[in-house]
């Protein structure tokens, strides 16, 4: 048992080169009886929200032992509803008591009026869902006292009224709201096949600096009528072309701290963590390439 | 296209309803019709919604089935469409939903299910707390026992339904099969026989669950309504006469019930 004010002696621990992976409570006692050889943990930071019981007392237990990411999936930060301050302050509870590294969410809103889709929705790529999702951040971060990451999403349509490439909005935002860019390499992979693009001219035009971690996932191919469109179920392993898309971010980028996601049809442990040696693997590849 | 606000506004109309005709002409079609496109948005939150209800009440999930478990979570999604960014507090109306939905059936025990799975959901994320300091309950004067009002552990819930749901429960845990069951289906006659009162509680990473005699969960729904104990004791010698205070204190204690109290200085 945690005892409270044990936890506000934690110093952030950095997030190091090897791969992290997603921390799922099926994996829990797993995670903490086995320690796996993994670089460190991403957590939805929603499935932490509780006041008590296991899961933060199983967050506490793997904290002692890994570097943290929290990664949230339920601010709506594009939402034109008021921010959600009590989520905002169950999100600066967990983050003051855990100390993660990172603490990222989505360039996406979730609900309208109230009403709450639970879902990644897509952006128009506007000058005015620019500035309205600038200030969002900046406010989520002026809350937490700290600098966040921003995901680019998967997505399965477009607005016609979209004034820039979505690589150009990603960038702005990080410009206008001073985070950072949660680079998901699949989500580039997914919305260009979906959207026709070129993922490698989009990684390329991202500003150097500005990008903070990588994520790698794996998605599903659906046909609709004749054409075919992939959807990022985060149920399988990473394909072929998104690890050569990673392979170029990483001359691009550095040795960025890299993460795997699995949510659905969640494999063993083991399978995960043979993910991550693979992208550690193919990292320094990549990088011996580069030199 | 319109402002963000109401680009929104729409689109999520399109989610909910189904009417997608005022944000279509504002989405690419680019070779699929933008219906189809929205479709898939609208299938995913149905989804993720039917899977967040299916893990929180997987013994009503057993009860019906998959495929009519599907179909109560689209019309409970339509009724009561998440109100949070947190999918944990999605489950809370389904109780209520059940009740309303299958009253005077032969059916109606599922919302009894579905209060008892939704109270154990409650208490997986409820609040921990330190046990009872019995060095200061002891230091009470006797004088003052009387006016005493105990405070319920946060992870504790008090079920009391007209059907065996706790039964119902166990008979639907992976890996029970067949005896439990079957009792189920003798129909509603029997079901109503055996009203259960259960009491709930959070162990170390675990919830326990037990039926309570009438008297003693009419003594802890009593305390958990913040009534003296004198009142409470009172309540449940009402069904019990034998009702031995001293031992029921020292029991729930003992357990981590009560964890803690205040005392009114009376005149």
């Amino acid at each position: 048992m945690i005892q409270p004010g044990a936890s506000a002696s934690l110093t952030q621990r950095p997030i190091p080169v090897a791969t992290g992976i997603g921390l799922r409570a099926q994996h829990h006692q797993a995670v903490v009886d086995t320690r796996p050889a993994v670089g460190w943990f991403e957590a939805h930071s929603e499935n932490y929200f509780a006041a008590g019981g296991s899961q933060p007392e199983f967050l506490a237990r793997v904290r002692e032992h890994y570097p943290l990411s929290f990664h949230g999936v339920g601010l709506s930060l594009g939402s034109t509803d008021p921010l959600d301050r009590e989520h905002l302050a169950h999100l600066k509870r967990i983050v003051d008591r855990f100390q993660p590294a990172l603490v990222s969410e989505h360039i996406s809103w979730g609900s309208i009026r109230g009403r709450h889709f639970n879902d990644l929705l897509p952006m128009p790529y506007t000058e005015e869902a620019l500035l309205h999702l600038a200030r969002r951040v900046r406010d989520v971060q002026d809350a937490l006292g700290r600098r966040i990451l921003l995901e680019n999403v998967s997505s399965y349509l477009e607005f016609t009224g979209s004034e820039m490439a979505e690589w150009e909005f990603v960038s702005e935002l990080a410009f206008e709201s001073g985070s950072g860019i949660l680079l998901d390499l699949n989500n580039i992979y997914v919305a260009s096949r979906n959207h026709g693009f070129d993922p490698y001219d989009y990684v390329e035009r991202i500003p150097r600096h500005a990008v903070g971690e990588f994520h790698l996932a794996g998605h599903s191919r659906n046909t609709v009528g004749s054409r075919e469109i992939l959807i990022d179920t985060h149920s399988t392993h990473v394909c072929d072309a998104v690890w050569d898309l990673y392979s170029f971010a990483v001359q691009r980028f550095g040795a960025v701290p890299t993460l795997i996601e699995w949510d659905t049809d969640l494999p063993a442990l083991d399978v995960l963590v043979a993910e991550a040696h693979r992208a550690d693997a193919q990292r320094e590849l990549s990088h011996a390439r580069a030199a | 296209m319109p402002a963000l606000h109401e680009l929104q506004r729409r689109f999520g109309l399109a989610l909910l309803g189904g009417d997608t005709a005022a944000i279509e002409p504002f989405i690419r079609p680019a070779g699929i019709e933008p219906a189809r496109r929205l479709a898939i948005y609208r299938n995913n939150s149905r989804e993720t919604f039917l899977a967040t209800l299916a893990a929180t009440f997987p013994v009503l999930k057993r009860l019906v089935g998959g495929d009519y478990f599907r179909q109560i979570a689209q019309e409970f999604q339509e009724r009561f469409p998440s109100g949070s960014g947190n999918l944990q507090h999605l489950g809370a109306p389904l109780p209520l939903y059940l009740e309303r939905r299958f009253a005077r059936t032969q059916f109606a025990y599922f919302a009894g299910v579905a209060e008892l799975e939704w109270a154990y959901q409650e208490i997986l994320v409820a609040a921990d707390h330190a046990p009872l300091d019995v060095e200061r309950l002891a230091a009470v004067p006797e004088s003052g026992w009387a006016e005493l009002r105990f405070i319920l552990h946060p992870a504790v819930r008090l079920v009391r339904s007209d059907f065996p749901v706790l039964s119902i429960w166990s008979a639907h845990q992976p890996g029970v099969d067949g005896a439990g069951a079957a009792a189920i289906d003798s129909g509603p006659v029997e079901l109503d026989a055996c009203a259960e009162n259960v009491l709930l509680r959070r162990t170390h990473l675990d919830v326990e669950m037990q039926r309570l005699p009438r008297a003693d969960f009419a003594f802890l729904e009593s305390l958990a309504l913040r009534s003296t104990l004198a009142a409470a004791a009172e309540e449940a010698i009402a069904f019990d006469s034998s009702f031995d205070l001293t031992q029921a204190l020292q029991r729930y204690v003992g357990l981590a019930v009560l964890t803690d109290f205040t005392v009114e200085i009376s005149p």
